[in-house]
């Protein structure tokens, strides 16, 4: 209901208009309005009492408040909508002319026509479109940080406080802060590297504060940057290396990495992708740099990470990753981890040296049901042989020949162990060599094991003891057959995988066995240059054959060799 | 016609002039008209005849408004034609005068008119207020903050607490009375209450109650929920890991039963996945832990996931490592197979998976499960040759307290004969052949007078080549019939010659291969069998014209030049 004041005497109108800043921007005027008025009792013909005007005032009193929907209109003319402020009956002897004083408040809008130009496009129009006109105080603040961890911020402001008037305020203040944040000033000044920052795509996070009843309100927009923005993704690297006592070096590199285009988390895990695609390249130029603390050569950084960890924050759309990268040379190109001892075991017993190699391969990734292994081994254990040989070699030459009894042979491989895990993912092994000369092959024959046993000839003679008198000797002049006894045993080379469906022919074999019989058997007189042997003959020989392919030959030898009755010295 | 002012029922003035009264209204404004404060003024003079008798109509006056919070009227002609209640009496001042016949005087009185009041009459100062701040990490934190401070509305007792604590306490709690506009995307929230507070100022009947709630962007109500997840892979790892922390607040909104419920109900895979990029998890954690503060109303949930596809949709699977030995002179490879069956889930639920994945996939020798699986990995590794399906050795050991069940079993690449014969397992056969070959003879006789002179006489005939075949085996009775039965020598000499009859086989083939020469002739047989032991060896003699390699005669004998 509008309210119409008649009899106003005496009107007051001031107009103040009101600024932001000082004296910036006029976005409203006030409309102050002052009056008084009669209040008219003459109606009051007795000339006693107060009564009709209490009941006026009772009326005024009663409709002195807010219009924001409704006119005040003062002696007929309407002056629009506003509020009363206060409102007072100072006449003391109010009988038949009564007297108030009212005081009411206009609010218009103000001339923004300067309200434009390079920072404030869309200012004017957030505000014309929000009833700025109730406004009764408006902040706005933008705050750009860069940080001591190179990282840079900002937090844009708005406190509003508006009057209820006609409208929703709430919905006013909610609709002017949207239209504040959503203008594109080119702030952000401190650094030419950050001008224009304000309008850097991203995240951003609110905070709203309402205050229903005096219809305060504050938002506030924040946002932040890490060091570095590409395209869709800003991050922040940084690094260690570690140089530790068995001689290696690992170089880390922790990042954090924020998604700045929607949907945030995806393209934080794509720049994060990239980030760890590229962190060696940058890993590398710190170990390049740094590496030369220590004294002497040193392996380059191998290109595969050997550790991926991330934190994924998805809500937050930023990930934090660490990535390390070694110069360990366990780690192969190839795409396999490959490690080994050597051992070298002397026995001077059988004047025989050990020499293994134990070792692991591991090639890179996880555990599989496809899991196959197969190539990694067989690249790492190609060098065997080389490693192994040139260790033994090392060790020999450097302790010098036939020190110790410690001959050179070369080595051979006596067995193998592989552990194979079906589903990976580290395979185990151990290759075994040997330097004995046992193991050498001869023809198909493997592990040829020669063993001679000589029976000297002795001259022939009788004893015979004679009671009371002494036992005798008398001599025959002639010597028994000396003999000798060879045994060769071999296994057989592996060629046919069943002897017992199939036994194998051993022809080849056994000729094998028989020329190196025949050689030990014309070794006699060389060996017993002593002895003057006439003849040499073979009374019995035998062959055997397993089915574990070991094979023997027995040889029986004679031969006829001459000594003197008398004589007494070692012949063989 | 009389005009009388009361207060309090009582006339302070009687017998002497009405005060003029005059008024003013303040209008409050609290973002709005809230109401309106009513000054009155009461001007007027008092009369006696003396300086006591002022002082006594001063004293009366006073006595009159000494009350408080009581009803100031003003009546005409006996009716009342004004009135405002709980009226509080700020001041009575009496004019500097004599202090004789005449003294004027004023009084101020202020009061609240229930019927100016748009807002909630009895309150003043009302404060409610939202602050929603986004937390950055899928969670809005909201405070609701809320304050009043009260008038006296009645004339007996105070109620100005009572008005402030009953105005504030029916806005207390969320009944969607905001919207944010830019948190939780402009959508009206489902926030849980996290904590009170209370603030009381009886003294100036101020009451303040801060409520703080938080909720996960969206609209639906549940509990507080903050999601962490890490990732482990590397190189080295056999797996990638996913370790996913939820941290569960129930506040007031949600009983521990209610929290508990939800917790319970929670996808712990789908949301480690969706939370990882990590989408080949594998379906059961393999472990998680779990707490709550009753308290607080707080569950937390650790849980960790990882990638094993061992598992390919089973319960259970066969976690086995393959060890070969190989005699690089011999050229013979033991294979070992062991590996324990892992299961998942609870103890119970494991071991059962692991007992049935033992008794219907492992053990069945149809199968061959553990044999396929050691010749899969000697084929891949290609050592040559076949490996044998007759076992070693083979063991299973269970621990029921840890679900654990561990089977080992080894084969080497010796490759007996009979394999597969389902009624009876060669464990062990083996064979020599020894070869006697065909030699020149010769006789040797001293000479009687020249020491170191024999007469080596050359025969010029040669012995008759000769084979011995040695054949040793051992057996398992695969009759299972045997096991109780009655007539068990039966089944034993049914696996004796069953054993007996692969001898002769192996006896076939090592004639066919090595007696194959002219005039053979068997010169001894023996057979040696220990039925119970599973036991039987034999040995066979024969003999035939030369065959094998043999020294010619120029080999067999030299003469020393």
């Amino acid at each position: 209901m509008a309210i119409n004041l008649q009899n106003a005497s005496l009107i007051s109108i001031s107009t103040e208009n009101i600024f932001l800043g000082d004296g910036i921007f006029n976005y409203k005027a006030i409309d102050t309005i002052s009056l008084r008025g009669l209040i008219d009792s003459r109606s009051n013909s007795d000339y006693i009492g107060v009564a009709q005007t209490l009941s006026d005032i009772a009326i005024k009193v009663a409709s002195a408040g807010d219009y924001w929907d409704n006119d005040l209109i003062i002696n007929g003319v309407n002056f629009g909508n506003g509020r009363v402020t206060s409102l007072s009956f100072d006449r003391e002897n109010p009988v038949r002319i009564g007297e108030y004083s009212i005081e009411i408040e206009i609010f218009r809008t103000g001339n923004l026509d300067n309200l434009a130009g390079t920072y404030y496009t869309g200012v004017k129009s957030a505000l014309t479109s929000s009833n700025h006109h109730l406004i009764e105080d408006l902040t706005e603040t933008f705050d750009f940080n860069i940080n001591e961890d190179g990282s840079y911020n900002y937090a844009h402001n708005i406190s509003v406080d508006y009057l209820s008037g006609a409208n929703n305020p709430i919905n006013d203040a909610k609709n002017l802060a949207g239209a504040l944040f959503s203008t594109t000033p080119q702030f952000g000044f401190i650094d030419g590297q950050f001008a224009g920052f304000y309008n850097a795509q991203g995240k951003k996070t609110y905070s709203e504060e309402y205050d229903l009843v005096n219809y305060s309100f504050s938002f506030s927009k924040e946002f932040s940057l890490l060091s570095s923005q590409v395209g869709d993704y800003t991050s922040r690297t940084s690094r260690t290396l570690d140089f530790d006592q068995d001689g290696n070096t690992v170089v880390s590199e922790k990042g954090e990495v924020q998604g700045m285009t929607q949907p945030f988390i995806e393209y934080a895990a794509l720049g994060v992708a990239t980030e760890i695609a590229s962190s060696f390249s940058r890993c590398n130029g710190f170990f390049n740099k740094f590496v030369v603390f220590a004294d002497g050569n040193y392996n380059s950084l191998n290109s595969t990470s050997t550790t991926i960890g991330k934190q994924i924050d998805t809500a937050g759309g930023k990930i934090s990753y660490d990535v390390s990268y070694t110069n360990n040379p366990r780690i192969n190109a190839s795409g396999y981890i490959h490690e080994y001892t050597l051992n070298f075991d002397y026995d001077p017993s059988n004047a025989e040296t050990k020499v293994s190699e134990n070792g692991s391969v591991r090639p890179f990734g996880n555990k599989s049901l496809t899991f196959d292994g197969t190539s990694a081994y067989s690249s790492a254990t190609a060098g065997s042989f080389t490693r192994v040989d040139t260790f033994y070699q090392g060790i020999w030459t450097a302790r010098g020949a036939h020190v110790e009894s410690m001959n050179y042979h070369p080595l051979t491989l006596t067995d193998t162990s592989i552990e194979y895990p079906k589903f990976g993912a580290s395979i185990s092994y151990t290759k075994n060599y040997s330097s004995s000369t046992d193991l050498r092959s001869v023809g198909n024959l493997r592990k040829v094991e020669i063993s001679i046993s000589d029976t000297a000839p002795i001259p022939i003679k009788g004893n015979f003891f004679i009671p009371s008198h002494k036992e005798i000797v008398q001599d025959s002049y002639q010597t028994e057959m000396g003999s000798r006894n060879v045994r060769i045993s071999a296994i057989k080379n592996r060629t046919n995988p069943n002897y017992f469906d199939n036994p194998p022919d051993l022809t080849n074999d056994l000729n094998t066995l028989k020329s190196l019989g025949l050689g030990e058997m014309r070794k006699i007189p060389s060996q017993h240059p002593n002895l003057i042997i006439k003849d040499i003959f073979i009374t019995d020989a035998d062959y055997s054959f397993s089915s574990e392919g070991a094979l023997t030959l027995n040889m029986s030898i004679s031969f006829v060799g001459l000594r003197g009755a008398t004589d007494i010295d070692a012949k063989l | 016609m009389s005009t009388i002012v009361r207060y309090n029922g009582v006339n302070p003035f009687v017998d002497q002039p009405t005060p003029f009264v005059t008024r003013s209204q303040e209008v409050i404004h609290y973002g709005k008209r809230w109401g309106q404060a009513t000054s009155l003024s009461l001007n007027g003079q008092i009369i006696g005849p003396s300086y006591l008798g002022l002082i006594s109509i001063k004293n009366q006056i006073t006595s009159a408004l000494f009350s408080q919070f009581k009803t100031f009227e003003v009546e005409e002609d006996g009716f009342q034609i004004f009135s405002l209640g709980n009226c509080r009496v700020n001041s009575i001042n009496f004019s500097e005068s004599k202090m004789a016949h005449v003294v004027e005087y004023d009084i101020a009185i202020v009061g609240h008119d229930s019927s100016l009041f748009s807002g909630v009459y009895g309150v003043l100062n009302p404060q409610e207020s939202f602050n929603f701040t986004d937390n950055g990490d899928g969670t809005v934190s909201m405070s609701h903050s809320l304050s009043a401070q009260g008038f006296n509305t009645t004339s007996s007792n105070s109620n100005a607490f009572q008005n402030a604590k009953n105005y504030v306490s029916s806005l207390a709690g969320w009944n969607n009375q905001i919207t944010p506009y830019f948190t939780n995307g402009g959508m009206v929230p489902s926030p849980i209450l996290i904590s009170q507070t209370e603030k009381i100022d009886r003294l100036t009947a101020t009451y303040a109650i801060d409520e703080n709630y938080s909720f996960n962007t969206g609209t639906a109500l549940t509990p507080l929920s903050t999601v962490s997840v890490s990732v482990q892979s590397g190189i080295e790892e056999d797996f990638a890991t996913v370790s996913l922390s939820i941290d569960l607040k129930g506040g007031k909104t949600f009983s521990l039963d209610g929290l508990r419920n939800y917790a319970s109900g929670i996808d712990l895979h789908g949301l480690a996945e969706a939370n990882s990029l990590v989408f080949d998890l594998d379906s059961s954690p393999v472990s998680y832990s779990v707490s709550e503060d009753g308290a607080a109303n707080t569950i937390s949930v650790q849980a960790n996931f990882d990638n094993n596809k061992l598992f390919d949709g089973a319960a259970a699977y066969f976690d086995y490592t393959v060890s070969f030995e190989t005699d690089e002179i011999s050229k013979i490879t033991t294979a070992n197979l062991q590996g324990e069956i892992i299961g998942r889930g609870h103890l119970p639920y494991k071991l059962a998976n692991a007992e049935s994945f033992l008794d219907s996939t492992v053990l069945p020798a149809a199968a061959s499960y553990l044999y396929s699986r050691a010749n899969q990995a000697y084929a891949v590794l290609g050592f040559g040759y076949n490996l044998s399906t007759r076992k070693k050795s083979f063991s299973v050991d269970k621990n029921p307290f840890d679900g654990s069940i561990k089977v080992s079993v080894s084969y080497s690449d010796i490759q007996l004969i009979a394999e597969g014969d389902p009624t009876l397992s060669l464990e062990d056969l083996n064979y020599e052949v020894k070869i006697k070959p065909s030699l020149q003879t010769f006789k040797p006789f001293k000479s009687l007078n020249h020491n170191g002179y024999y007469l080596i006489y050359d025969m010029n005939s040669r012995s008759r080549e000769k084979i011995d075949f040695t054949i040793a085996a051992s057996h398992i009775n695969l009759y299972s019939a045997a096991i109780g039965s009655p007539n068990l020598e039966g089944f034993l000499q049914t696996s004796s010659d069953k054993a007996k009859g692969y001898v002769y086989d192996l006896l076939d083939n090592l004639k066919g291969a090595y007696l194959i020469g002219n005039e053979r002739r068997i010169e001894s047989e023996s057979l040696e069998v220990e039925a119970r032991k599973g036991k039987i060896s034999a040995s066979y003699g024969f003999s035939q014209e030369e065959f094998h390699p043999t020294f010619t005669d120029g080999e067999s004998k030299i003469t020393v030049p």
